[in-house]
């Protein structure tokens, strides 16, 4: 499990895929956050001479949890560029087979292979997290909670993308078939919430369950809310336990 | 070593290998021969437990391929038909990551990675990309990681195919050499290269074995009749005549003018019978000039069309 760990990290630092993106993410997410702090000051100045609008000012609303979604729409467009090589490229070179009969189980291989791929995808996100860290130079009394939920969000988001583009990753030998369909199924899960607010009744329940979105703005309102928790882990447990049943396939399938 | 019972797979509707037995024994080289689609590679697949087989069983080095893969897999060594590449790895680099995956301890690691790469002849090449070595290294590459971790059973996909004849000489005394120390089985296309390396063969077809035998004795066992070749001097129709009226011959299969009034003749003749003698006195005394007479074996080749053709018949 390690080996293979190892192997596929060292793979995601030889390719340009991860010096290309991260920095993005980092300059992008750099940028809306300036953009919002900027905002937030001129906000404070006229607050200043307003009192009633001063207490509707929060740097929660105006600065982190823009920040938050931020990191994790964009996330959305990375996390298929990294999860599409898992499987895909093994196929195509033929290595799965390599792989298959050295002595080690599909869920080792399954394990090593998310790990690997977490580190480089969350990569990015967390370095995010050095942005509030500067904003606490000026305001020394904001609420961390809301922060750390929602790093644990954005963890917990991103382990749930790679699940989904693994399993998709482990069904074609093409690493643009899988970039593309992971990022539909994806933007699919995200969008449902949007739906789930015009929809009526029980349509708009269930629709908001299964959003991705949803779950994740509980965590950044500071709240770490059982129910997206489990919705989290169910996620990644249903599409790693899809993706070992793809590794299985080929013991019953030509 | 490796005892295969009923192996039988079927991909869908098609069946690749059909009520496959056999035994291997330890320090053996067994060679699978068969043309393309024969069924070799499911077989080797099967042992190596990258599938599992539709019915039946086998065990490598004492370990069921079903019940204990993990422990089989341990014990063999796959050099799979076209050696898949990590391309962005460099030979040390894949090797020790294959060391690491086959449980080799930490610190006897540097060891068997520099053992494989003396072994195979990799050394000068350890810190390439195996993307930029050529066809031939790269199949070095393969057996290198194959044998990393000294298995008791070594599987070799068509080894040597793709490769220019020096290479495939080295690669032929690679393998003789391993085989004291493991059991080695390979698949092959192309008969003589059985034939050079290994004790036994098993000719396979259309998922069936058809005959295991060594190579000698199947070359023997098949012949109807014996050959003779003959370069003789002399006039065409009378020497023809000569060698037809000769006792125990069957026919003369080929009469070829090499140069001038000298023919290279094919003659075949009933089985255990020395004719030779005979027909070597009636050309002499007839004053034909005879510059040469040897009788000819069946070449593997030909025994397997045979074999390929009776099986087909039967079917």
């Amino acid at each position: 499990m390690i080996a293979i760990f190892k192997k596929d990290l060292a793979n995601y630092f030889k390719s340009p895929i991860a010096y290309v993106t991260t920095p993005f993410m980092l300059l992008i997410c750099g940028f809306l956050f300036y953009i919002r702090v900027n905002y937030y000051a001129q906000a404070s100045m006229q607050a200043m001479m307003n009192p009633m609008y001063a207490k509707q000012l929060s740097i929660n609303d105006h600065i982190i949890m823009p920040l938050l979604s931020n990191t994790a729409f964009l996330l959305l467009f990375f996390a298929p560029l990294f999860t599409m090589r898992l499987f895909s490229e093994e196929k195509k070179l033929g290595t799965l087979e390599l792989l298959f009969t050295y002595p080690l189980t599909e869920m080792q291989l399954i394990t090593g292979k998310f790990l690997s791929c977490a580190i480089v995808v969350l990569l990015g996100p967390i370095l995010t997290a050095t942005y509030p860290l500067v904003l606490r130079k000026f305001c020394p009394n904001m609420d961390w909670s809301n922060v750390i939920t929602g790093y644990l969000g954005i963890i917990l988001m991103g382990f749930a993308f790679i699940a989904l583009g693994m399993w998709i990753s482990s069904m074609t030998d093409s690493q643009v078939v899988s970039a593309f369909a992971t990022f539909g199924a994806l933007l699919m899960f995200w969008i449902v919430g949007w739906a789930a607010s015009a929809a009526p009744g029980v349509l708009g329940k269930v629709l908001s369950a299964i959003s991705v979105l949803d779950h994740f703005e509980n965590f950044t309102k500071g709240i770490i809310d059982t129910n997206s928790l489990i919705f989290y882990i169910c996620f990644i447990a249903l599409f790693l336990y899809l993706t070992y049943n793809n590794l299985l396939a080929r013991k019953w399938r030509g | 070593m490796i005892s295969a019972k009923n192996l039988t797979k079927f991909f869908g509707e098609k069946c690749a290998v059909k009520d496959v037995s056999f035994e291997v024994e330890k320090g053996e080289i067994l060679g699978f021969l068969g043309p393309n689609a024969a069924g070799k590679s499911t077989t080797m697949r099967i042992l190596t437990g990258y599938f599992p087989p539709t019915s039946g069983t086998a065990t490598v080095a004492g370990f069921d391929i079903l019940e204990n893969s993990l422990e089989a897999r341990r014990k063999v060594g796959y050099l799979p038909e076209n050696f898949p590449l990590y391309k962005d790895m460099r030979v040390s680099e894949f090797l020790a990551f294959v060391a690491s995956i086959k449980g080799i301890p930490r610190s006897d690691r540097k060891a068997s990675i520099n053992s494989a790469l003396e072994k195979c002849g990799l050394t000068h090449e350890q810190d390439n990309f195996i993307g930029r070595l050529s066809k031939g290294y790269c199949q070095r590459v393969g057996i290198a990681q194959a044998i990393i971790n000294n298995p008791d059973v070594l599987i070799l996909d068509e080894p040597t195919v793709g490769l220019d004849p020096n290479q495939i000489i080295e690669i032929r005394n690679l393998i003789k050499e391993l085989a004291g120390k493991s059991t080695v089985i390979l698949s092959s296309h192309i008969l003589p290269e059985v034939a050079m390396v290994c004790q036994r063969v098993i000719i396979i077809n259309k998922g069936q074995i058809l005959t295991v035998d060594t190579p000698e004795n199947l070359s023997q066992n098949l012949q109807k009749s014996e050959r003779i070749y003959l370069e003789v001097q002399g006039e065409r129709e009378k020497i023809k005549k000569l060698i037809e009226d000769t006792k125990g011959v069957l026919k003369v299969s080929s009469l070829d003018e090499l140069s001038e009034s000298i023919y290279g003749i094919n003659v075949e003749t009933e089985l255990d019978r020395s004719i030779r003698k005979e027909m070597a006195q009636k050309l002499i005394s007839a004053e034909c000039g005879l510059f040469e007479m040897h009788a000819k074996q069946l070449t593997l080749e030909e025994i397997f069309i045979q074999m390929v053709d009776k099986g087909g018949e039967q079917n």
